[in-house]
């Protein structure tokens, strides 16, 4: 069989709401793109997750997640965007200044793609059971909350009868209003921390209007069932998180949702040098959203897990905007580094290029690493303050956005800019 | 009554909230950090409105579900007997995302589809 060898300035890898915008911004500015979608069809993540709450910052409504993606791809179809479906890419090879690209599709056979820039919008994927340490049987029945979501909402099957729910973040917040709606019930979300990972809107609209209470420091420690899950051992923890003896509860249950966290997604990319970051797993990336690879760029969930789709669009158009710039040779010249103090869980951009403009405005994307109130978040180059705003409160699930406005004369180039949130002493 | 504890969703700050209702019976709010508190507090007690988002059975084997939601937000209460109503749904026709699928599925609220849908006759399901 012969390969078709093809040709364009620009690969999108991933046709979510963050690789649908970013081939938008690309297209539109006279660049050929390319988009590999491994699915059947566009939207990423957004198909399933049927609940509303997406858009209210770009549309200004509080749409469902099928409807926000039904928009981008409408947007996505209006565009010259060339897009792959159901194709699968099985090696990315990095040349002198361009990139060879191995795909497969049962459509269309094998193909190798040469072009100029890529654009990483592989989303993330989900901490399994196994990642956690959990003790005892591996009975059936555990399923992670995105894969409980899919079950339900795409399939049309409920995973169990009685569900315990490990994790508070988000999508296991989701999955219990969800269940129960289907005619499930919920015994209970587990929290080994002290404050609930997920947004304070799940937290009403999806535990206390039903009822489920949620347990915090608690978390489950042990399965139990040969075949299919039949009850799981909870246990307390210290501030310290040491188990607290004695505390043990055994729960009679059917079916254990693990909803304990996001990773962004990059295996397929592992090989081409790029550097991470431990704090968000994404890449290291300057404000174009360029890795230390010149020419790959990310965006979205693969870049950092976010909690609003309107930010993930907006990364997009960041990294397909500055991928054009990139190949029309702007090059930035002279880098700098954002480091952040304890109180601060990640930030993107985690780097600063300097152009040669004189000033620059970029957003900032923060997570706190605790819930502080009355705080005040500072960014200092050294010595001098650039930036201060205040907050009544900020909690790690719900990220912060600023916008860093600068004048490049007034920065001290040597040295890095630092950033921190204290709590104000009233 | 018993205070209760809630959460003002109106803003990210989240403020926990306390009411409890007073002899007169009018309602007593602390904990927030302006007036969008108080006022949340007595809907979310009076009257707690919800838009439902769910599925429908699509009648197909390829794509079973097909996503809807409410046409407004309605009372809590009224979620179950929504889902109620839906429950023996099958739709076994294509739809456009905005289509009403089930009109005045409880009082005024229709069930609207939130997704494109292509039904074929080939992939029905027994
Ligand atoms: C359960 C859940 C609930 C959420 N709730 C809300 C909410 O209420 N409001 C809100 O604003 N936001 C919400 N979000 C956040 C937001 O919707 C997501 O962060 C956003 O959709 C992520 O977009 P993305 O394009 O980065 O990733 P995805 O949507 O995951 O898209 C990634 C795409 O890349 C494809 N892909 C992956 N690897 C490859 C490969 N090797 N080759 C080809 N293609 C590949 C995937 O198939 C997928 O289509 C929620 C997220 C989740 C998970
Ligand atoms: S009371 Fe006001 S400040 Fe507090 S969460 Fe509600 S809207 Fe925000």
């Amino acid at each position: 069989m012969t390969s078709a060898m093809m040709q364009s300035q620009i690969l999108v890898i991933g046709a979510g709401p963050a690789g649908i915008a970013a081939a938008i911004a690309a297209d539109s500015k006279g660049q050929s793109v390319i988009l590999i979608e491994r699915a059947e069809s566009a939207g990423g993540i957004l198909n399933q997750c049927i609940h509303d709450g997406f858009g209210s910052i770009r549309f200004g409504e509080q749409l469902c997640g099928p409807e926000y993606a039904y928009k981008e791809i409408k947007r996505l179809e209006g565009s010259s965007v060339i897009a792959y479906f159901h194709t699968t890419i099985t090696e990315i090879r990095r040349e002198e200044d361009f990139f060879l690209i191995d795909a497969v599709s049962p459509k269309k056979g094998t193909m190798t793609l040469k072009v100029e820039a890529i654009i990483l919008a592989t989303g993330c994927r989900e901490r399994s059971a196994r990642q956690i340490f959990l003790q005892g049987d591996r009975p059936s029945g555990v399923f992670t909350a995105g894969l409980a979501q899919y079950v339900i909402n795409c399939m049309g099957y409920l995973p169990g009868k009685r569900c315990v729910i490990l994790g508070s973040g988000d999508i296991g917040l989701i999955m219990a209003r969800r269940l129960t709606l289907e005619g499930s019930s919920v015994l209970g979300v587990y929290e080994i921390q002290n404050e609930p990972s997920g947004l304070s809107r799940n937290i009403v609209q999806c535990l206390n209007d039903f009822g489920i209470p949620l347990h915090l420091s608690r978390t489950v420690i042990e399965l139990h069932g040969k075949h299919r899950l039949e009850s799981v051992t909870i246990m307390d923890v210290d501030e310290n998180r040491q188990f607290i003896k004695g505390s043990e509860q055994i729960i009679t249950c059917d079916t254990l949702i693990v909803s304990v966290g996001l990773i962004p997604e990059h295996d397929m990319v592992r090989e081409l040098g790029i550097k991470y970051d431990p704090h968000t797993s994404g890449p290291i990336v300057d404000q174009t959203y360029m890795s230390n690879v010149p020419g790959i760029f990310c965006c979205g969930n693969a870049l950092h897990v976010n909690d609003l789709v309107d930010y993930v669009t907006e990364s997009g158009e960041i990294a397909g905007d500055a991928a054009v710039d990139y190949l029309n040779g702007i090059i930035p010249r002279k880098k700098i580094e954002l480091i952040i103090d304890q109180s601060i869980g990640s930030i993107i951009p985690q780097t600063i290029s300097l152009s040669a403009t004189k000033t620059f405005t970029l957003p900032l994307f923060i997570r706190s690493k605790r819930t502080m109130r009355k705080s005040i978040l500072r960014i200092t180059n050294g010595g001098n303050e650039l930036f201060t705003k205040r907050f009544n409160v900020v909690k790690p699930p719900e990220m912060i956005r600023i916008d860093l406005s600068c004048e490049i004369s007034k920065v001290q180039t040597d040295f890095p800019f630092l950033i921190s949130i204290k709590e104000e002493r009233s | 009554m018993r205070p209760i504890e809630m959460i003002c969703i109106n803003c990210p700050l989240g403020c926990q909230l306390t009411v409890s209702r007073k002899a007169d019976g009018a309602l007593e709010v602390s904990g927030n950090n302006c007036v969008r508190g108080i006022e949340y507090a007595h809907t979310e007690l009076e009257n707690p409105l919800r838009r439902v988002t769910t599925t429908v059975n699509s009648g197909s084997m390829k794509v079973p579900r097909v996503s809807v939601k409410s046409s407004e937000s309605v009372p809590v209460e009224e979620i179950f007997l929504i889902m109620e109503r839906i429950e023996g749904f099958r739709l076994n026709r294509s739809c456009k995302c905005g289509d009403i699928l089930i009109d005045h599925i409880s009082g005024d609220i229709d069930l609207i589809a939130t997704q494109d849908f292509t039904f074929s006759e080939g992939e029905v399901k027994i």
